[in-house]
């Protein structure tokens, strides 16, 4: 079963009279319980790509299919809803909110959906990624490590299909890095949700069970891998 | 809704100062124009009450050609047998007095000083008197049969360094078109408050008045006061006075109306150039809010918040921002003008001349009421939300993906 199909996907940017082509027709598709990772230079289009998968951007030609519903028909609340229930983001900049405590932040997504009995999901979240004793803790109070484990428990919050992962460890030291990555893939294997990666840090790629490399807006070479 | 409230608080924290100085404007605007509304109110009413009480009353009955500017002692323009009048109108329950008063104009002499004055002629006992009753600064008020005495008012009393006992010289018009001249002994001195009527009127008994200024059993008109102003149409229709003319108090007053009307249309703008200053703070405010906030709006779009959630958050903030200045400015405005509506605002004598349709105190006391608060409140609140409602817009409107790589 398919999670995400993306179908001669085109991403013009244009600022001013210079038009960039970010992704030059692009097909891929993504199963259930994938570890993949999108990696390829800067400016190859694997953020672009991330962002049209997340249904954070629309690509100027081709079609985006999520969990079997083409996003690309969509209007804009109706990809906030669909994002809402099916996808989780992991950023490069720990993006959190830094209002909200770390419990509050995992609560987040589940309050968006509308979820009022959640106090033992958030709890079982911040668990996982190690963090029960910080829930009261805010962003500014923790390492940057730990604010990207929180982040990570905030996007498998609401049981997504798919958690989209922005260059997560590009501000992480080593060892936050790794262990970071290391929650990620006992989730991928636990729980079955599947994880893609924009990136080109090795400590991820590692993990990875598919890597998709990318080149000048082109899927260069697709090929499965054995993930650590 | 209790996520984005608790959001809302916690991003107003974020930046004390700035939010703390956002809501103060608000609550600046909103004790200032609570102040001010109960100021014009309380300058306006109690313009309107003096006039009533020191010239006009509620009703007034005289002749047809009698014009009270002129103060025209002509029998034509006069009002015979007063005191008949009067007392079948005071059988009126809604009416708290009814009194027959000469008004002669006329010259105070007193070693080398002449001053010109306006003689009223009253009924010592009615309860129309009342006011000078009560304003007795020295000496004793008058009496029916006193056939020299006279009050005089204490800004006159001090300008001339006179006190009861005193005498004085008064020339006076005469119904035949000459003047007579008297002695007078001052009785006492009294004050309303008024400086510009207390310095140019003095009070003699009515009997007197007319036998100096010959006009017998005559009145310039009958002063009429009401225990209740709302009574002013029905007793206007049950008073019987053929040949005469019957005016309310809006009809005597149509100056203080009309420049009460001006008031409030001065307020209104007053109000708008208030609010609008206020407005534009609180849009400053959020709009840099948004600016800041730019990649947390990206974020929040992201984990799929609604564009309309993200406006609810900004316009909550600016609900916050609202009701804590307008709370604040209640509490700084509403002691405020109640302390001033009890001690008043000294102005001291503003010029306006004894028969001048248009009386002044010395003070003014605001005069806020209940309706104004509300009003001044809501308008306020009202005028925050709106402020916020750009911003909150703009914001609602970032596309998750260019606000997630915004800088800010």
């Amino acid at each position: 079963m398919e999670v995400a199909k993306l179908t001669d996907i085109t991403r013009v940017y244009k600022i001013g009279e210079v038009e960039t082509h970010a992704l030059r027709g692009v097909d891929l598709t993504i199963g259930e319980k994938e570890f993949t990772t999108l990696v390829g230079p800067s400016g190859s289009g694997k953020t672009t790509l991330l962002q049209l998968i997340g249904c954070l951007d629309m690509p100027t030609s081709g079609k985006v299919f999520i969990n079997g519903q083409e996003a690309t028909s969509m209007n804009r609340n109706q990809r906030a809803d669909l994002r809402k229930g099916t996808i989780g983001f992991i950023f490069q900049f720990f993006a959190l909110v830094p209002t909200l405590t770390a419990y509050e932040n995992v609560e987040l997504p589940l309050l968006l959906m509308g979820e009022k009995n959640h106090k033992g999901r958030v709890m079982e979240l911040l668990d996982a990624v190690d963090l029960s004793d910080r829930a009261g803790h805010r962003p500014d109070q923790l390492s940057g490590g730990q604010q990207q484990r929180v982040a990570v428990a905030r996007a498998l919050a609401t049981n997504p299909k798919l958690i989209l992962a922005d260059e997560p460890t590009a501000n992480l030291d080593t060892e936050n890095g790794t262990q970071v990555m290391e929650i990620m893939a006992k989730l991928n294997k636990e729980t079955g949700v599947t994880f893609v990666f924009a990136t080109h840090d090795p400590r991820v790629i590692k993990y990875a069970t598919r890597v998709v490399s990318l080149q000048d807006g082109l899927i260069k070479k697709d090929e499965k891998v054995n993930g650590k | 809704m209790n996520y984005i409230l608790k959001m809302s608080f916690r991003n107003l924290m974020r930046n004390k100062r700035r939010s703390v100085f956002s809501a103060l404007a608000i609550a600046i605007g909103t004790a200032l124009l609570l102040f001010m509304s109960a100021t014009i109110r309380g300058e306006m009413r109690g313009s309107l009450d003096l006039t009533i009480n020191l010239r006009t009353g509620h009703l007034q009955i005289h002749a047809e050609d009698y014009k009270d500017a002129n103060m025209s002692l002509k029998r034509a323009d006069m009002i015979e047998a007063p005191l008949d009048i009067s007392n079948q109108i005071e059988e009126i329950p809604q009416v708290k007095a009814a009194s027959p008063r000469l008004n002669i104009s006329g010259i105070l002499a007193f070693k080398n000083e002449t001053i010109g004055v306006q003689i009223i002629g009253i009924d010592p006992p009615s309860a129309a008197n009342a006011i000078y009753k009560d304003g007795m600064v020295s000496g004793e008020f008058l009496t029916s049969d006193d056939r020299e005495g006279v009050l005089i008012g204490l800004p006159l009393a001090e300008s001339l360094d006179l006190g009861p006992g005193d005498s004085i010289d008064l020339i006076l018009n005469t119904s035949e078109g000459d003047t007579d001249e008297q002695r007078f002994t001052i009785r006492g001195v009294y004050t309303t408050n008024t400086p510009g009527y207390d310095k140019a009127t003095i009070f003699m008994p009515l009997e007197k008045a007319q036998t100096i200024s010959r006009t017998e059993n005559h009145a310039s008109m009958i002063y009429i006061l009401l225990y209740e102003m709302d009574d002013t149409a029905a007793v206007k229709a049950a008073i019987h006075a053929p040949g005469y003319i019957i005016e309310d108090w809006e009809e005597l007053n149509k100056l203080i109306i009309l420049v009460e009307q001006l008031s409030n249309a001065m307020m209104f703008f007053f109000n708008l150039m208030v609010l609008g200053v206020t407005s534009t703070v609180i849009m400053n405010t959020l709009l840099m809010a948004v600016y800041e906030r730019t990649r947390e709006m990206g974020i929040l779009g992201a984990l799929g918040m609604k564009g309309k959630q993200i406006r609810s958050l900004f316009l909550t903030e600016a609900t916050l921002l609202a009701l804590g200045g307008v709370i604040v400015g209640l509490a700084i405005g509403v002691p405020l003008v109640l302390y001033y509506a009890q001690v008043g605002f000294f102005f001291g004598d503003l010029g306006i001349s004894a028969n001048s349709s248009f009386m002044l105190g010395n003070s003014i006391y605001p005069h806020p009421t209940v309706g104004d608060v509300i009003s001044v409140s809501l308008a306020a609140f009202l005028i925050t939300i709106l402020s916020g409602y750009y911003p909150a817009t703009q914001a609602s409107k970032l596309e998750p993906v260019e606000a997630l790589h915004s800088n800010n």
